[in-house]
């Protein structure tokens, strides 16, 4: 199953984000491209050193390099209008029952280099956690890949994702019921 | 007079449907209890093996272990064997309060039957595996204070053992170290025990029914029983932590049960239980798992030890249950009518404060109570109380003859 409700409106939401040229490493070397083309020599240089730089940062934000939130399988796309940062995520397997483990793969796009991911899910209504304590690992296409979640109780469960990047600590919850 | 009989109809048929004599009926289940019902079966469900014990679903180590379980040479005076606790005719549990081994224990002595569907064993959750839990009670002073030297030692010395295990482990006992040889009893002691599943119950029996849509069927189930399941499963919100066809999340919860068991002393629960299980050199995640991926230690490996874990306890199978008094951790309730007056009554002072939200006093009515205890009562099977073809009685039965080299 492909991540439809990503489309079209989380495409629209993806638009108003309205990334830095540098956004990108392709964006980076644009940007470098086109300056060339009005610069003297030793401005070239710096330039250049500049932009060399940035590229090596960027990558660190393999996050917005491996983005592409559409094509996660059964997933919830947590789509917030304007915000630096979106986040997608997909249980394994897709249904997520009582009483069963199971993990979830979380994709980021952000435009800066993401320092720290948690992941907890929780009962509002009860007003308790889980039993476990999930840990996350990065996938080598930039994902996350966080094992150790079950959820002892039939009902209404919340995960909650924070997200810090850029100093910020972004927040994105997500309520499933459990059968 | 027409007129009377008219309004008597009328008045009858706003009623509830209930028996009229010994007339069967079957009550309106909404659409979401149906669901809810339906959720606790079928039964048994898949008897998956233990990947972390290769003698899991083995009859010749099921024949081994069924020896050594009723073996009282494993403890320290030779008098203490797994049975003295988990007596057949007492749904392998003892029927006391609280346990006497070499000494006396501070736990109820749980029921075996369909032990092998936990994820947690024993009442705190201390062991990951049912053979690790095994080992548990034959090593703790109070129980049968014997050693894994010792363990390793009779069955190397005892000749119908040491053939069994040959047989069951295809190998010596010679030629392994002696703990690993323990291990493997253990596993043969677990094995045995995999053989203990109930057969169905008149709860199953109805469940069935309503899943086909046999109403007719559906009806034989007495009324009273399915006015309980309808407190089970609505009011009395039984079913979220009793919940699936075991009637339990094999999770572990805080009741409100007191957890003194001398003055100034507590018995921790699953708060000591995690701390166990997590530094248990025989749990999943340790080199005696027979299974190299240790795909059964996820639990294990992400156990989250919190404060709430102090007086909790494991959340038992209400299969069998009427026939497994006394009740709780501790066996302080003696029947049924005094669990379900528990929940009824409960003292939300004892629970903890950043415990269960959802736990409050069911109150309810002396009605209400009966038809619980009347649910309960229907999720036992008669007789032994276990699937007699699935044990290995006959094949322990047998003299040992030794594979030919």
């Amino acid at each position: 199953m492909r991540l439809t409700s990503w489309e079209p409106s989380a495409r629209q939401s993806l638009a108003r984000v309205d990334p830095p040229k540098a956004f990108t490493q392709k964006g980076a070397i644009d940007i470098m491209r086109a300056e060339a083309r009005n610069a003297t020599p030793k401005m070239l240089v710096l330039k250049f050193c500049a932009a060399l730089a940035a590229t090596l940062c960027l990558g660190l934000v393999s996050a917005s390099q491996a983005c592409d939130l559409r094509t996660l399988p059964g997933g919830h796309a947590l789509a917030k209008p304007g915000a630096a940062m979106q986040l997608a995520y997909a249980s394994q397997p897709p249904k997520v029952e009582s009483d069963k483990m199971f993990s979830v793969v979380i994709h980021l796009c952000s435009r800066q280099a993401i320092e720290r991911i948690t992941v907890d899910a929780h009962m509002p209504e009860h007003r308790h956690g889980m039993n476990y304590k999930p840990t996350i690992v990065q996938n080598p296409d930039g994902s996350y890949h966080a094992t150790g979640f079950l959820f002892h109780m039939p009902g209404k469960w919340e995960f909650v994702f924070e997200v810090r990047a850029g100093g910020k600590v972004e927040r994105f919850s997500h309520a499933v019921m459990v059968e | 007079m027409r007129r009377f009989a008219a309004a008597l109809l009328v008045v009858a048929a706003c009623l509830p449907p209930k028996s009229i004599g010994n007339e069967p009926a079957l009550l309106d289940f909404t659409p979401a209890e149906r669901r809810a019902i339906l959720a606790h079966g079928p039964w048994p469900p898949p008897l998956d093996l233990d990947a972390s014990n290769r003698v899991s679903d083995n009859r010749e180590a099921a024949a081994l272990g069924q020896r050594l379980f009723f073996d009282g040479r494993l403890s320290a005076n030779g008098k203490v064997a797994c049975v003295s606790c988990h007596m057949p005719p007492a749904l392998f549990g003892d029927r006391r309060k609280t346990s006497v081994g070499l000494a006396a224990v501070d736990r109820n002595s749980p029921s075996l039957i369909n032990v092998r569907f936990q994820r947690w064993f024993g009442w705190d959750g201390g062991s990951d595996s049912l053979w690790a839990h095994s080992l548990r009670p034959l090593t703790d002073p109070r129980e049968h204070g014997y050693t894994l030297e010792r363990f390793a030692q009779l069955l190397a010395t005892d000749a119908e053992l040491s053939c069994r295990y040959q047989k069951a482990f295809g190998r010596k006992v010679g030629d392994v170290a002696s703990e690993i040889a323990a291990v493997d009893g253990a596993k043969a002691l677990a094995a045995f025990q995999e053989t203990l599943v109930s057969p169905p119950t008149p709860f199953d029996i109805f469940r069935e029914a309503l899943a086909r849509g046999d109403a007719a069927a559906g009806a034989n189930y007495p009324l009273a029983a399915q006015r309980g399941l309808r407190t089970f499963v609505g009011k009395g919100n039984c079913n979220t932590c009793h919940v699936g066809a075991l009637f339990s999340n094999r999770e572990f919860g805080d009741i409100g049960i007191p957890f003194f068991i001398a003055p100034g002393k507590v018995d921790p629960g699953r708060h000591g239980g995690i701390q166990r299980v997590t530094k248990d050199p025989f749990n999943q995640l340790g080199g005696y798992n027979d299974d190299p991926t240790k795909a059964d230690g996820k639990a294990t490996r992400h156990v989250d030890l919190q404060q709430k874990n102090f007086g909790e306890w494991k959340v038992p199978s209400l299969r069998n249950v009427a026939r497994s008094a006394p009740y709780m951790h501790n066996g302080s309730l003696a029947t049924l009518a005094e669990v379900v007056r528990h929940y009824s009554e409960l003292d939300e002072d004892r629970l903890h404060a950043d415990g269960e939200k959802i736990l409050r006093p069911l109150k309810l009515s002396t009605g209400e109570s009966a038809d619980l205890v009347a649910f309960l009562e229907s999720l036992s099977a008669s007789g032994l109380g276990v699937m007699v073809d699935k044990l290995p009685t006959a094949l322990a039965r047998q003299r040992c003859t030794p594979t030919a080299n």
